[in-house]
């Protein structure tokens, strides 16, 4: 069972990140929107505690997930290259459609499609992923934490029961500056 | 209240005291009071940073301004806090607090962590830190208004203290000092009374045991020593009044410093008259020179006696006196002063000049007919021999001009003697040969005797400077006296040696000789020697005195050297150059 989801949600990502590329890419530096949530990717693992659990082993990485098509280039890499949450180094996987989504701590989902999305949701919905995406429809569809444009800034909105489903504490902080419902 | 001076600089010392202890005190108390509020108010700022910073983060992280805003406003609640800021990561302006701030109030950039007190103000750097990642920087100044206000309330309760504690302190003092002074003041008081009262017999209070008790002990033992010295200087003093001699004692330049009863009866002047006056008021002008050399003398610690001088009474009257001068030295053996014990001698020396007269007289009027009777006596022993007289009537004759001729020299030494005294005597000073004068005086006094063998020792010849008729009798009357005084004959031997141009004459016999006692009178006039074997001796006791003043003339003198029955040598010397 888990097999054939896996392999949906990868076949999903993959139509998802297909359509979306784009020559910024190629570049290495994303627009300004993406540069900064590609700092806000990165200092969630400031605010967010992971259960120990979610590591296989102590020197086990931290793992940046991209599912669907990625924004950010090299950039995020560039930036987390000498970080650590908690003493694992960080590194950034990008996951293509129908891949197994496995062994990520926090997940950027990247895909506008409803079907997909959800398809991809589900896929981590037990593990301990914080999930993260710009989609409208992303906390309903299951997500965690959702970026929105308020006065050409970047806002978030929180899920916490999702949060609480994934097991994961999230910074009194963090919730003060983000939408919480 | 009017307090004695050592009352008040005992308690001007007590309440300086105070005073610096209590300014000391004070101050170090300030200071440490200062750095404490200064690190009071340094951790409350950090405090109060440190969680603003922590709350910050997310703000930081998230770029959200508004809560930033939020967070910094909560530094309202502290009124010291008069600017923050927070920088991002890059060290650019996040937010500012207060809103409305003056950018440029701001550091441009965030420097080094920690904090710093600069014009007045603290200033802090405190790192956003989440998880060990830095987010940004919080800025953040505080007035020091509340370490002023502080500082001033405590400079305020330490004025009171002050003013407390010196008041406690002068009241204090006021009690404690009298304790001290008391004794002191009680003392001072004791010699103030007997300074102004010269009563010596009041004694001070011993009030304590310590010092000033024993300062009271030695002052009244002070007390007790003048007051014996006192009895002492006034049972002095009462001797000195009461001498029948003036005495006078003086300071070194000739000032008059004491005067007793006697002085006043002798010289006519009261004591209030001389004392402070000069000696010279009473010293006759011709022997004013005399008084700068006893002063001279006395400087050199000499002491002199039985100086006879003449002084002059108020009116005007030349006394005879005799004086006696002792040098007075001070505690240290230095010479202050003399004192004078004159006496009256004046009678003594009328007495004197009368005998002198009676004596010169006597001579002169015997010695007239005397002449006369030796004159015929040799010429009746020339007569005698001639005619071959029978030698009874010869030797007779003889027997009779020698006698007489020994009169006429005995004639001779009294008018020599009253002309002495009178200071009349004239030396006739000549170079003469002595030898010759020797052989001439001993070939005269061989004739006054038979059983005397009289020697001269021929010795080189020599002149000497002097009267040659005076030292003939010098001569003459040694031999006579070696003659007198050899009852059982023998040798009389004159000699002489002459040294470093002065001949020394000597005239030894084989006599009785001399006691030591009876040597040191010998030379006094009219002394003869008083003892049995020279009871028969005739004479008047004017040979040696006579000698020893014509050889005074002649600035010489006499010395004897002699041993009882082992007979006497005289010696004199003579100069042999002017």
């Amino acid at each position: 069972m888990r097999g054939k989801t896996t392999y949906r949600l990868l076949m999903a990502c993959f139509l998802l990140t297909a359509g979306n590329f784009t020559p910024a890419i190629a570049q290495g530096k994303p627009p300004l929107e993406y540069q900064v949530k590609a700092a806000f990717l990165f200092n969630f693992t400031r605010f967010v505690h992971w259960p120990a659990s979610s590591f296989a082993s102590a020197d086990a990485p931290f793992v940046i997930g991209i599912a669907g098509n990625d924004p950010f280039g090299t950039y995020l890499d560039d930036m987390v290259a000498d970080e650590k949450v908690d003493g694992h180094r960080i590194i950034v996987r990008r996951y293509a459609d129908g891949q197994e989504l496995s062994g990520c701590h926090l997940l950027f989902i990247n895909n506008n499609d409803p079907a997909k999305l959800s398809a991809c949701l589900s896929l981590v919905v037990h593990q301990n992923v914080l999930t993260v995406g710009d989609n409208d429809n992303f906390i309903k569809a299951g997500g965690i934490l959702r970026f929105y444009k308020d006065e050409n800034r970047i806002k978030m909105e929180i899920r916490l029961a999702a949060a609480k489903v994934a097991q994961l504490e999230i910074s009194a902080k963090l919730l003060q500056v983000a939408k919480v419902n | 209240m009017k307090h004695s001076s050592i009352q008040s600089k005992i308690m001007n010392a007590i309440l300086l005291a105070c005073s610096v202890v209590l300014l000391l005190s004070a101050g170090a108390y300030f200071v440490f009071e200062y750095v404490s509020y200064k690190k009071t108010v340094k951790n409350n700022v950090a405090t109060l940073a440190g969680i603003i910073a922590s709350n910050s983060s997310a703000a930081l992280a998230f770029d959200s301004r508004a809560d930033a805003r939020d967070i910094l406003g909560a530094l309202k609640s502290n009124p010291h806090i008069v600017a923050a800021c927070l920088f991002d990561e890059h060290n650019r302006l996040f937010v500012a607090y207060p809103a409305t701030i003056d950018s440029k109030l701001l550091p441009t950039s965030p420097q080094p962590d920690g904090y710093r007190f600069i014009n007045g103000t603290l200033e802090g750097y405190e790192p956003v830190m989440q998880q060990s990642g830095r987010l940004g920087t919080l800025y953040i100044q505080s007035d020091l208004k509340e370490i002023y206000t502080q500082l001033g309330r405590l400079i305020f309760i330490a004025g009171l203290l002050f003013a407390g504690s010196l008041t406690v302190a002068y009241f204090l003092s006021v009690f404690l000092q009298k304790r001290i002074t008391k004794p002191i003041l009680l003392l001072e008081n004791t010699a103030r009374t007997i300074s102004e009262q010269h009563d010596y017999s009041v004694r001070a209070v011993k009030t304590n045991a310590d010092e000033l008790g024993s300062l009271t002990d030695a002052f009244n033992q002070m007390l007790t020593e003048i007051e014996l010295q006192n009895q002492t200087i006034s049972q002095l003093a009462a001797i000195v009044e009461s001498s029948n001699d003036p005495i006078i004692s003086m300071a070194l330049d000739g000032t008059i410093t004491s005067w007793n009863d006697s002085a006043e009866r002798t010289f006519g002047y009261a004591a209030g008259e001389m004392i402070g006056q000069s000696i010279l008021t009473i010293v006759p002008p011709d022997r004013i020179e005399e008084e700068a050399e006893i002063l001279a003398r006395l400087e050199q610690g000499e002491r002199i006696e039985q100086f006879e001088t003449q002084r002059l009474t108020r009116n005007k009257k030349l006394l005879d006196i005799s004086l006696t001068i002792s040098p007075l030295k001070d505690a240290g053996g230095k010479i202050i002063g003399s004192s004078k014990i004159a006496r009256d001698i004046s009678e003594k020396k009328q007495a004197e000049r009368r005998k002198n007269d009676f004596i010169g007289m006597v001579s002169h009027e015997l010695k007239t007919p005397l002449t006369s009777i030796r004159s015929y006596v040799q010429v009746l022993l020339a007569e005698a021999k001639r005619r071959g007289s029978d030698a009874f009537i010869v030797n007779a004759l003889t027997r009779t001009d020698v006698q007489t001729k020994k009169m006429s020299h005995m004639i001779q030494d009294f008018l020599n003697l009253a002309r002495l005294e009178e200071g009349k005597i004239q030396l006739m000073l000549q170079e003469f040969q002595l030898q010759p004068l020797i052989e001439e005086i001993a070939g005269d006094a061989q004739f006054l005797t038979t059983n005397h063998k009289i020697i001269t020792d021929n010795c080189a010849d020599v002149n000497v400077w002097g009267d040659r008729e005076k030292i003939g009798q010098v001569l003459m009357n040694l031999l006579t006296n070696a003659i007198k005084y050899s009852p059982k004959g023998g040798d009389i031997r004159i000699s002489y040696t002459s040294e470093n141009e002065k001949v020394r004459i000597r005239v030894s016999d084989q006599g009785l000789g001399i006691s030591p006692a009876e040597q040191k009178k010998l030379f006094q006039r009219f002394y003869r020697v008083e003892n049995e074997q020279v009871q028969m001796v005739s004479g008047f006791g004017i040979g040696l005195y006579l000698v020893s003043e014509i050889l005074r003339y002649h600035n010489s003198q006499i010395e004897v050297e002699s041993k009882e029955g082992d007979g006497s040598s005289f010696y004199f010397s003579l100069e042999t150059q002017r």
